[in-house]
């Protein structure tokens, strides 16, 4: 293993998707991401403009969770919602993608959102969630070719709400997408096996709420 | 109202709002889940938002409504986008809306601002009913009272207790929000509602409505929906 401590660290999205909490939870989350140096601190809209203070000089990405976790509404609301976290302070839109419009085998529909999207995140880092467990094969190539088309940033395996990222799934995605685009793997990853095999696999981010857990794993394994 | 436990299980369809709300259900999926459905003379059917009209037009004729969601399930969109999803819903005819309140607020203790997003809702809605989610199984009952008044002090006076998807309602839940509020809030269940006798159990508890995705084996029907076959 090559990779340095704060390498590794830049591959994590520190994620907080969790209803439950308070806004105490989110400064501690925020503070965590500095203190370890994570890519971003992954909240819902609503905890975005708190996240925004907290992490702002701090080199740590406000990440936001779009469309959560059901995706389903359509282009020109997600394009809203896009615009709308950004304007509180979102630098980096993560977005679930129309999985019944996958399903379907609307690609004009998913093209007109992937579209939208990237009109709507303008220069922030845009990732596509394809919450692959819904999708065959097929689907996730189609939906990978039309993000790469539309000129997004990431695809992302999933939600975390359903079943997560596997190796197959993110191998697939980073041969259709690297190196145009990045991947991201999220959901269920919680050990540091995991989470060298998606990078080993492809990933260029990792989605999880275990990033302090991961951190004190990496340094017992590699100094 | 009839005492609950009196009622057959096919006396229970008329309480009962039956949902198909998921990532992946297609157009297909909610045509035959309306066949599937129509002879139950549900009062209301609930779907995603792109599914609005669809559905009214497949029941067109019938009395049953047609129900939408916003902000659904986590409650973690900002008050704009509610606004958003529900013009949306109003200006494509919807009857009602599921729409989740702000968690976090609540969590932090600002009943202020959880107030202030339904109230924009509510200003939001016109023609169409607001239908706040309180999200219970992850609330203290002191903060189950204090934003079930804040909802009502914003104009709202209906509540779907959970959003489902794992988040449960208890009897105790409905039985609680009874006692403190009486007739000025309106209570339907989500999440939790499987069997017959636990619809009967929130019934008599006093609640007017069921949500519930598995509405056949809630009525002791032998059969599943198209999509829940699909696997």
């Amino acid at each position: 293993m090559a990779m340095q401590r704060d390498e590794f660290a830049r591959t994590i999205d520190h994620t907080y998707l969790k209803i439950h909490r308070s806004d105490a939870e989110v400064r501690r989350v925020c503070l965590e991401a500095e203190k370890h140096g994570f890519a971003s601190v992954a909240v819902f809209p609503v905890a975005v403009p708190l996240a925004a203070r907290m992490l702002k000089g701090t080199g740590v990405e406000v990440c936001v969770a779009l469309g959560f976790h059901l995706g389903g509404y359509p282009p020109e609301l997600k394009a809203y919602e896009t615009k709308d976290a950004i304007e509180k302070g979102a630098t980096e839109v993560d977005l679930v993608m129309n999985v019944a419009a996958a399903k379907a085998k609307k690609w004009d529909l998913l093209r007109e959102e992937f579209e939208q999207f990237r009109a709507a995140a303008g220069d922030c880092t845009a990732k596509i969630i394809l919450e692959t467990c819904h999708l065959t094969d097929d689907e996730k190539v189609h939906a990978c070719r039309i993000a790469k088309a539309a000129g997004l940033d990431y695809v992302k395996t999933s939600t975390g709400y359903k079943k997560g990222a596997t190796v197959p799934d993110v191998k697939l995605m980073y041969r259709e997408v690297a190196p145009t685009l990045k991947v991201k793997a999220s959901g269920g990853i919680r050990t540091l096996d995991e989470s060298l095999a998606m990078l080993d696999a492809g990933a260029s981010r990792l989605g999880t709420s275990s990033g302090v857990d991961l951190m004190k794993a990496f340094a017992e394994r590699f100094g | 109202m009839k005492k609950a436990s009196r009622l057959k299980p096919s006396e229970l369809s008329a309480y009962i709002i039956s949902s198909l709300i998921e990532a992946d259900v297609t157009e297909a999926d909610i045509v035959s889940f309306v066949e599937e459905v129509k002879p139950y003379r549900f009062p209301s059917l609930a779907v995603d938002l792109p599914y609005i009209d669809l559905l009214n037009e497949l029941l067109e004729g019938t009395e049953t409504r047609t129900t939408t969601v916003a902000s659904y399930p986590l409650g973690g969109m900002t008050t704009e986008v509610k606004v958003r999803q529900v013009e949306f819903a109003r200006h494509h005819g919807a009857y009602d809306i599921d729409v989740s309140m702000n968690y976090l607020a609540i969590k932090s203790g600002d009943f202020a601002a959880a107030q202030e997003d339904v109230r924009r809702v509510v200003d939001a809605a016109g023609p169409l009913k607001i239908v706040m989610i309180p999200q219970v199984a992850i609330l203290t009952n002191e903060e189950k009272a204090r934003t079930c008044e804040a909802l009502l002090k914003a104009g709202c006076t209906t509540i779907k207790t959970a959003s489902g998807f794992g988040w449960k309602t208890e009897v105790e839940d409905v039985l609680l929000i009874k006692r403190l509020f009486g007739e000025d809030i309106h209570v339907e269940v989500s999440g939790g509602v499987r069997t017959f006798d636990d619809a009967i159990r929130m019934l008599d508890a006093g609640a007017e409505r069921l949500h519930t995705s598995a509405a056949f084996q809630v009525m002791g029907i032998d059969k599943q929906f198209s999509y829940q076959k699909k696997g």
